[in-house]
């Protein structure tokens, strides 16, 4: 039984030029405990997924328009705003990509810590909230956490603000977490610190994470399964070693290539290699497979029909008439 | 802390100076003071014997280097037309200025706040649009066409208000006051709340207040806890701001409405009865209050924003 | 850099026009500007057209003319009815344009121009260039604009009407775009394009007016925008102080003449400067919100 089950979602939003899909119908799902990475270019939809999820998109000019999102049993989309308000911090928790700018400058770092288990836990005393607060200062490493507790955002680094919001989003120990993009804003050092830091935390208090980003090499690392999108749309997904030992999707294939590689031969003449093309506009989504203008291997068919996701035996799943794995 | 303000008040003592010497030499020289003392009929030598009286003879430079230096020392001398020293004539009719425009600040940054914070809520939707467009035309309506109108309408055919005049004690004026006031805020409202608006629509796009959401805050919270707290940093400023200018008063409203602040007060000494030690002295108070609370400012927006440190 | 400045002026140009209230008042700006100009071109001086018989005057010059009839109400005759002296409103509504615009332009210029040269040497060179002007900056702010405008009003009293406005609002209005730009080219400095181009050997002049500059002019534009309207709107409240506009008929004349005549029920006068006062401003902070709207992204 599944924590998180997403199923045909879509989202859209009102722009000066007419309503854009930025989720045309995805479907997934997150087990309990486990680390599932979400992975494609910026704009495909990756950070309105897990904004949808936990029901944060903008009403005006934003909208889920359909599909559901079952958690813990019930279709997240149907609740009302007191049942999410609930859920948010509390069951759910995001961390955001820019530390800089997420956290409010004007409180301290212990009103914004104390908030949330205020909201969740109100069973708790002034004193053990402040003690919970603590603890989870301990918890996400940071020195002399006490004095931090009274500081504001400004006067800790970019690593350690990253850390305190990991400390919020998980001081109610959360079941599901969504990371977005949470080390892509930090020098490559502290990301493996809080990378680290993710998995422990993951050890200790068991939750399930999603995490977003533009990154195989965390990926690899990190995940237990990876689904790739492109375009408002789930192209591939499935276990990790199965997907990066053998994709089938001619875009993963690509994004599998394109990193460079220490190892790669320093034959002169040698390219890094690159996915030929743009990524379409969501205004004018193309008729058919939407990778078609840049795949090596689409036919005619590729142009007048869309791929339907195809699972496969091995817990995998792909959006292609084509695939180019080795079956 | 103080050291600033030391340092500000001190950058501020040579500008200080050439205002003033400014002001007093044009004051003096060029607002044909003597003309407008004397009587229509007076004769060369009734000119002269004035001329003498009011420092006005001698070397252009050295009467104005005096007349300088005295202005630096504080020293205003006598009102040309109100015949008492120039300081309590600033000081009464300051005060009287300050019982029109003090409530109308309050008053209006409270409603224009109000208006901002309900429009930046309903952001693009017709609640908005409308409260923007009522801002616009309110702001483009000339502040003398509110007066003449109100004043019409409100004290002439509906004679809801007495339309001119002041009593004795402050209590008694009261009922003076409420017309002006009324008008002041409508004027101010459009300008604030277009900008109060914007301030806080500018800070409900930011980061931090998704953060707050997503850690399930109520939408009250996060509007007057989390956004509010950042917001109140420009709104207290611009209130700051504004406070020099209070101790002027509205001058259009108080020549209307027969309030005898400090605004009308100025104007007539500039363009009736030309009266320059009034002027001086007012331009010393209003300058000196300018820097005062420019300061405040500053202090203020260190201790309003952990953010901020003072040089 | 320049074409990057294109590239954006046309992105916004493209979004300015998609706004049907911007072009709405882009229509009525077009309208006044039109009436200006037909005051610019007919002869309107006072002189001249006293020294004429009505038959010899076109329409427009008539605005002085008594009608015979003063105060008459407004009728298909005369469309606001006329004045004390029976001079028709409607013309002189008209006729008043031509100050307004005069006022409005001359003054947004000077302020614009000083205000960028002043900002522009402070931002960008720093040191003590920037000391001395933050210092005259200084000067001019903490004086209360209302003293300071008076003051200069009155020194220019003597001479005709215009020339101590435009002195006593340049004066006073520079110091708006002044700290704007210097703010925004300090900034500019510090990008790195600026930096690149005084590497590739350019000189700092050549950077600043080539690079630097013009792209603080959609501050300027909209600091225009503003000042035209503030001289306007301060030129009614000056000339019923006594001591703008004389000789020509301008909206601030009008009103002024207008207060007593209301409470006599007499309304064409005060309802024809008031409004055609109102539609320009409106028009020009409807024009203003969206310009600032098409150049610069953030604002809402």
């Amino acid at each position: 039984m599944s924590l998180l089950q997403v199923k045909d979602l879509v989202t859209e939003f009102k722009t000066d030029q007419g309503v854009v899909r930025a989720l045309r119908g995805i479907s997934f799902d997150i087990k309990a405990g486990e680390t599932v990475g979400l992975v494609g270019e910026s704009g495909c939809g990756k950070s309105v997924s897990a904004r949808s999820i936990m029901r944060l998109i903008p009403n005006p000019p934003g909208k889920i328009s359909e599909g559901e999102i079952i958690f813990d049993g019930k279709d997240v989309l149907k609740m009302s705003e007191k049942e999410m308000r609930a859920i948010r911090g509390n069951k759910i928790s995001m961390i955001f990509q820019d530390p800089m700018t997420s956290l409010n400058p004007v409180l301290r770092i212990d009103y914004q810590l104390e908030e949330v288990l205020a909201l969740h836990q109100p069973n708790l005393s002034k004193a053990e909230r402040r003690q919970v607060a603590l603890d989870m200062m301990k918890k996400v490493k940071i020195p002399s956490p006490e004095q931090r507790l009274r500081e504001y955002p400004h006067q800790l680094s970019g690593g350690m603000r990253q850390r305190v919001m990991i400390a919020i989003a998980l001081a109610c120990r959360p079941t599901l977490l969504l990371a977005d993009e949470p080390t892509t804003a930090l020098d490559v050092t502290v990301q493996a610190q809080i990378l680290n830091l993710m998995a422990e935390l993951r050890e200790d208090i068991g939750t399930a994470i999603l995490l977003i980003t533009h990154d195989l090499g965390v990926v690899a690392e990190v995940c237990d399964r990876v689904m790739v999108m492109y375009l408002g749309e789930v192209v591939e997904s499935g276990p990790v070693e199965q997907i990066f030992a053998n994709p089938q999707h001619p875009y993963t294939i690509s994004l599998m290539k394109s990193i460079p590689k220490i190892t790669a031969s320093r034959k002169s003449g040698e390219r890094l290699d690159t996915i030929r093309g743009v990524v379409p506009s969501l205004h004018n989504v193309p008729k058919g497979c939407s990778f078609r203008e840049r795949c090596d291997f689409a036919k005619e068919v590729c142009d007048t029909d869309h791929p339907e996701l195809k699972e496969t035996t091995n817990g995998t799943c792909y959006r292609c008439f084509f695939p180019q794995g080795q079956s | 802390m103080w050291s600033y303000a030391l340092k500000r008040i001190v950058a501020f003592i040579p500008v200080y100076i050439v205002v003033m010497g400014f002001i007093t030499y044009v004051s003096w020289e060029h607002m044909n003071v003597v003309d407008a003392h004397l009587d229509k009929n007076a004769q060369a030598q009734e000119r002269r014997e004035l001329e003498e009286q009011l420092g006005l003879t001698g070397s252009v430079f050295l009467r104005n280097a005096k007349k300088i230096w005295k202005t630096l020392r504080f020293q205003f001398g006598m009102s040309m037309t109100k015949n008492r020293p120039v300081k309590t004539v600033l000081w009464e009719r300051g005060i009287i200025s300050l019982t029109l425009t003090l409530p109308a600040l309050f008053l209006s940054t409270f409603i224009a706040v109000v208006i901002g914070l309900f429009a930046a809520y309903f952001r693009g939707q017709a609640v908005d649009r409308f409260i923007m467009m009522a801002a616009t035309v309110g702001m483009s309506v000339s502040f003398l066409v509110y007066i003449i109108v109100f004043q019409y309408l409100l004290t002439f055919k509906l004679e809801l208000f007495p339309t001119y005049g002041w009593n004795e004690t402050f209590l008694d004026s009261l009922s003076f006051l409420v017309l002006p006031i009324f008008i002041q805020v409508l004027v101010s409202l459009g300008y604030d709340s277009r900008f109060y608006r914007a301030v806080m629509v500018e800070e409900s796009t930011k980061d931090y207040i998704t953060t707050a959401y997503a850690k399930g805050v109520s939408q009250g919270k996060v509007i007057f806890v989390h956004m509010l707290r950042n917001a109140l940093i420009p709104i207290i400023t611009r209130f700051f701001i504004a406070m020099p200018f209070l101790f002027m008063g509205s001058f259009l409203l108080e020549m209307f409405f027969g309030i005898p602040g400090l605004g009308s007060t100025m104007i007539n000494a500039l363009t009736g009865k030309t009266d320059p030690p009034l002027i001086i002295g007012a331009t010393a108070v209003l300058c000196t209050g300018y820097l005062i609370f420019l300061v405040l400012t500053d202090i203020l927006y260190a201790v309003v924003d952990p953010r901020v440190r003072l040089e | 850099m320049s074409v990057l400045a294109k590239w954006r002026e046309s992105r916004a140009v493209r979004k300015f026009m998609r706004d049907k209230a911007a072009i709405a008042s882009l229509v009525v700006i077009g309208a006044y500007t039109l009436i200006f100009l037909w005051t610019v071109f007919t002869n309107l001086d006072a002189d001249h057209v006293n020294s004429k018989k009505p038959q010899e005057l076109s329409w427009l010059q008539q605005y002085t003319k008594d009608t015979g009839e003063a105060h008459a109400s407004p009728s298909g005759k005369y469309w606001l009815g006329t004045d004390r002296l029976g001079r028709d409103i409607t013309k002189r509504v008209l006729v008043s344009v031509n100050v307004a615009f005069k006022i409005g332009l001359v003054t947004a210029f000077i302020a614009c121009f000083i205000g960028l040269i002043m900002g522009g040497l402070a931002g960008y060179f720093g040191g003590w260039v920037d000391l001395v002007i933050t210092w005259i900056y200084s000067v001019f702010s903490s004086i209360p604009y209302i003293v300071l405008l008076l003051l200069i009003a009155a020194i220019f009293r003597e001479s005709d009407g215009l020339t101590g406005l435009y002195v006593a609002f340049g004066v006073s209005f520079w110091i708006g775009p002044a700290r704007v730009v210097r703010g925004e080219i300090m900034k500019l400095k510090e990008l790195e394009y600026v930096q690149a181009a005084i590497a590739m050997g350019n000189s700092r002049i050549v950077v600043l007016f080539k690079h630097v500059i013009p792209n603080t002019m959609h501050l300027i534009f909209v600091y225009f925008s503003l000042l035209f309207i503030g001289a306007i709107k301060s030129e009614v409240i000056l000339t019923f102080l006594g001591l703008g506009v004389k000789g020509m008929p301008s909206w601030g004349l009008m009103i002024s003449d207008a207060k007593a005549e209301i409470t006599s029920g007499i309304w064409g006068q005060m309802l024809g400067a008031s409004l055609a006062l109102f539609v320009l401003v409106y028009a020009f902070n409807i024009f203003t919100d969206a310009l600032q709207d098409a150049l610069d992204p953030k604002h809402q």
